[in-house]
């Protein structure tokens, strides 16, 4: 008995040490007689974004065209890109392979996909057309080598160009305590953030008011009103470096200024992701600029402060333009490509074809009519559950498989009906003026570009983000500073790192023509 | 003669492979014990060593590190020759020695006092209470830390202000990263870090003790000259593996409790790494500055090993 129990654990040992070695045989797609197939595929990102087999959304999908996918990444594994390597390295791929546009180009150059223009060609009227209609679409499918190795998806329908994802709020009831109308310059949000910070709009007889707060720690948002970058930015055929323009150097000094005059949170550098939380509860936060569906809700979710948090329009910034640089792409950046391993190619194309037909945009968008929708007037109205749902509609949607980022096209309306009608109304606001302002466009880069990125990129972004840093916390005068910043940068090959960029940014306008 | 010594060699080697195969036969329950630790040993930690070749690679996961283009010392370049090199080495250093002088001590200060006890009760009591820091999750304690330095709110500068001073945002200021980091790793490591000395110190025999108190020596004296060499050996051991990590830090606390401004102080080698090569899943260059590490940890502790050889008596090997 006892010499059993020391064979089994030893047993025990052994296989827990060879499982990892052998790790999991690819399963072989496997066609019956009746045309159905099983593909494999390989779906792991945003660290949580994994395919499940039991997805509604999939089987509804595979009785439409007999595919049934089979997804090979384990959920419990949490850091995609570990993920997605470890698949790289394996002898046989999966089918198909769903992950960032970027490293699927990458790896595409190198062997592991199967370029798609031919069978695109050939056998995919759906992508031909959606290619034509969002030519970004294909040339960020396509890597600096020419061929397109993945089929890309939208967050919205493609007329949607510049879609909004965060706009500024403030606090409408604290205005009007104060007897104030909304800032429309940014002079006019200046003297508001001021007003709140000497004029105790919060009727507590202290002045612990915080005017302006962000969650995200950084100042980030606050450059578009003085006309200047923080990153990189894209206008007239340029890319352009905004952190070397004297529009920076004049955004720092004004920032600066609004930091030490306390309308900026003493602490936005280390309050964190609760910030928001925090100071909306405790009633001490004005203004912050934000995701238009998640600010909206503090309202209603602390209804004994009384907030009245409210989106307004970008304040215009100092040369008077309504603008808000910080917008999503149409483009996700995900998508699907063939692996080499696929052994009917074909069949897959028509199958990622399936996925932007019409029928397949209403099914990845709503989920599946009945059951999780149903249309009341010509509008498609979410089931109960759907709307009930934990953790919101999108949240829902995610859990059967639709909303999911490949090469499908999402109808915006999922998004629009997890938010509450004051987010709503901003990001209407935001999208009907056209604030947003295009973002930069995902590019491809060749192997010396990559290179050169590589080299220098880093020692660069240490460098800005540093100096601002210290530049805003008053710890470095910008004047006395400025010089010797753009020359240590240009010591860091900054001016070769720009080229890089702009020599990326060229081939995607060409592909573009 | 010369016959002599070769049959008496080959046969004393026959006989050793005798008792070599008898003692494997008799004891094979224990050899099949040790089998899944060389197993672990063989899988993990030599296999895995073939990766350093990626040091030198421009490696790529689908083509695998055999197969990836050779790039030489390309990576090795790219990070000596970063302004920030020197930088990230020296505070990565900085923050060691300063962890050997304070931390490492304070620890066996601590074991020592626990030691002096009496009552078993309080003792379990003080161990547990030290230990539970340990089990803290980091990014609880840099949270912890991050609200009492907070320059509006936190204790830290509610105190100042009550005693007259000025508030000021620590978390922002190079000069004070290096005692708060320390600080924080000393309270959250220190109890954790005595259940070596309190193991090393029950070995001690009590009789040396009572030898002691009849020749009339004290509490400080008896600390002296019994505990302390007592545990001398497990100190000097302890200090020769500490040698091998002196280049580096865990990225996890430092990135939770740096900010852009501090980098100066408290900019790493591995958060810089973080910053370059997990972003950019840049896996080559992560490698090469890892093996860089290594070497360096390698000689420190050949080093440390060879003086504490000279000194004490006690080494590794």
């Amino acid at each position: 008995m006892n010499k059993f129990k020391k064979a089994g654990a030893l047993a025990l040992a052994i296989a827990l040490g060879l499982g990892a070695l052998s790790g999991c045989g690819a399963k072989k797609q496997v066609s019956t007689s009746d045309g159905a197939m099983d593909m494999d595929i390989f779906m792991h990102f945003y660290g949580y974004c994994v395919f499940n087999d039991d997805w509604d959304v999939f089987k509804v999908a595979a009785e439409k065209t007999g595919v049934t996918l089979h997804g090979t990444a384990v959920e419990t594994v949490s850091d995609s890109a570990q993920a997605f390597s470890t698949m790289l390295s394996e002898k046989e791929l999966p089918d198909i392979i769903c992950y960032l546009g970027d490293d699927l180009k990458k790896n595409g150059e190198r062997g592991a996909l199967m370029p798609l223009e031919d069978l695109i060609e050939e056998y995919a009227p759906n992508i031909r057309k959606f290619f034509e209609e969002c030519p970004e679409a294909k040339v960020a499918a396509t890597a600096s080598d020419g061929h397109i190795y993945y089929i890309p998806g939208t967050l919205a329908p493609i007329d949607m160009k510049n879609l909004p994802s965060m706009g500024f709020f403030i606090r409408q009831d604290w205005l009007d305590n104060l007897g104030l109308s909304v800032p429309k310059t940014v002079d006019e949000y200046h003297d508001v953030l001021m007003a709140f910070k000497e004029n105790d709009p919060n009727g507590n007889g202290q002045k612990d008011e915080v005017p302006y707060f962000n969650r995200n720690g950084k100042l980030d948002d606050l450059f578009q009103l003085f006309a200047a970058h923080n990153g990189g930015y894209v206008k007239d055929g340029k890319y352009n470096l905004g952190f070397l323009e004297d529009e920076y150097k004049n955004a720092i000094k004004e920032i600066a200024k609004w930091y030490s005059d306390g309308i900026i949170d003493k602490e936005i550098f280390t309050r964190g992701n609760q910030a928001r939380e925090q100071l909306l509860s405790s009633n001490l936060g004005g203004s912050t600029h934000d995701w238009f569906s998640s600010t909206a809700s503090y309202n209603e979710k602390y209804p004994e402060v009384g907030l009245n948090f409210v989106p307004i329009a970008p304040p215009a910034d100092i040369n008077g333009v309504v603008k808000e640089d910080m917008g999503r792409s149409l483009l996700h950046g995900l998508g699907w490509g063939i692996s080499k391993d696929n052994k009917d190619a074909i069949r897959t194309i028509k199958y990622f074809d399936w996925w932007l037909s019409d029928e397949a945009t209403q099914l990845h968008s709503y989920g599946i009519e009945g059951v999780h929708y149903n249309v009341v007037d010509g509008e498609k109205v979410f089931t109960d559950e759907v709307l009930n749902g934990e953790g919101g509609v999108p949240n829902y949607l995610r859990n059967i498989g639709a909303l999911v980022e490949f090469g499908a096209i999402n109808d915006i309306g999922a998004e629009l009906a997890g938010m509450n009608d004051l987010a709503k109304e901003g990001f209407n606001m935001y999208l009907d003026n056209n604030y947003v302002q295009p973002n930069v466009p995902a590019l491809s880069y060749s192997k010396e570009e990559q290179k050169t990125i590589e080299a220098y990129g880093n020692n660069i972004t240490t460098l800005v983000a540093e100096q601002q840093q210290k530049w805003i916390l008053g710890t470095e005068d910008v004047d006395a500073t400025w010089d010797k910043y753009i020359e240590t940068l240009k010591s860091m090959n900054v001016e070769e790192y720009a080229k890089a960029l702009q020599s990326a940014y060229d081939r995607y306008l060409e592909e573009l023509n | 003669m010369k016959n002599a010594t070769m049959y008496s060699k080959s046969s004393i080697r026959a006989e050793k492979r005798r008792l070599l195969k008898r003692d494997v036969i008799r004891d094979r329950q224990l050899y099949l014990m040790l089998l899944p630790f060389l197993l672990w040993y063989v899988l993990f930690y030599y296999f895995p060593m073939y990766g350093i070749l990626a040091a030198f690679k421009d490696y790529q996961p689908f083509v695998g590190i055999w197969n990836s283009d050779w790039v030489g010392l390309t990576h090795f370049k790219n990070f000596f020759s970063s302004p920030y090199a020197w930088r990230v080495i020296r505070n990565s250093l900085l923050i060691n020695v300063y962890s050997v002088i304070f931390t490492f001590p304070a620890t066996i200060i601590l074991a020592l006092l626990m030691n002096e006890l009496i009552s078993q009760k309080f003792k379990t009591m003080v161990q547990t209470i030290s230990y539970m820091p340990y089990f803290i999750s980091t990014v609880v304690v840099a949270g912890l830390v991050t609200s009492f330095l907070s320059p509006t709110s936190g204790i830290i500068n509610v105190l100042i202000e009550k005693l007259g001073g000025e508030k000021t945002y620590f978390l922002t200021r190079p000069e004070y990263f290096r005692t708060i980091y320390i600080l924080m790793t000393t309270w959250q490591g220190i109890g954790f870090g005595t259940i070596i000395y309190t193991s090393a110190l029950c070995s001690i025999d009590s009789e040396l003790y009572e030898a002691a108190s009849i020749d009339g020596a004290g509490r400080f004296k008896k600390i002296w000259h019994i505990t302390l060499p007592g545990i001398l050996p497990t100190i000097a051991t302890m200090l020769v593996i500490r040698m091998g990590s002196m280049l580096s830090v865990g990225s996890e606390a430092i990135i939770l409790l740096y900010q852009p401004s501090t980098y100066e102080t408290a900019d790493v080698i591995s958060s810089f790494t973080y910053r370059n090569g997990l972003v950019d899943a840049n896996y080559s260059y992560a490698t090469a500055v890892d093996l860089f590490n290594g070497i360096v940890a390698l000689v420190l502790v050949v080093i440390s090993n060879t003086i504490s050889k000279k000194l004490s008596d006690t080494s590794l090997w």
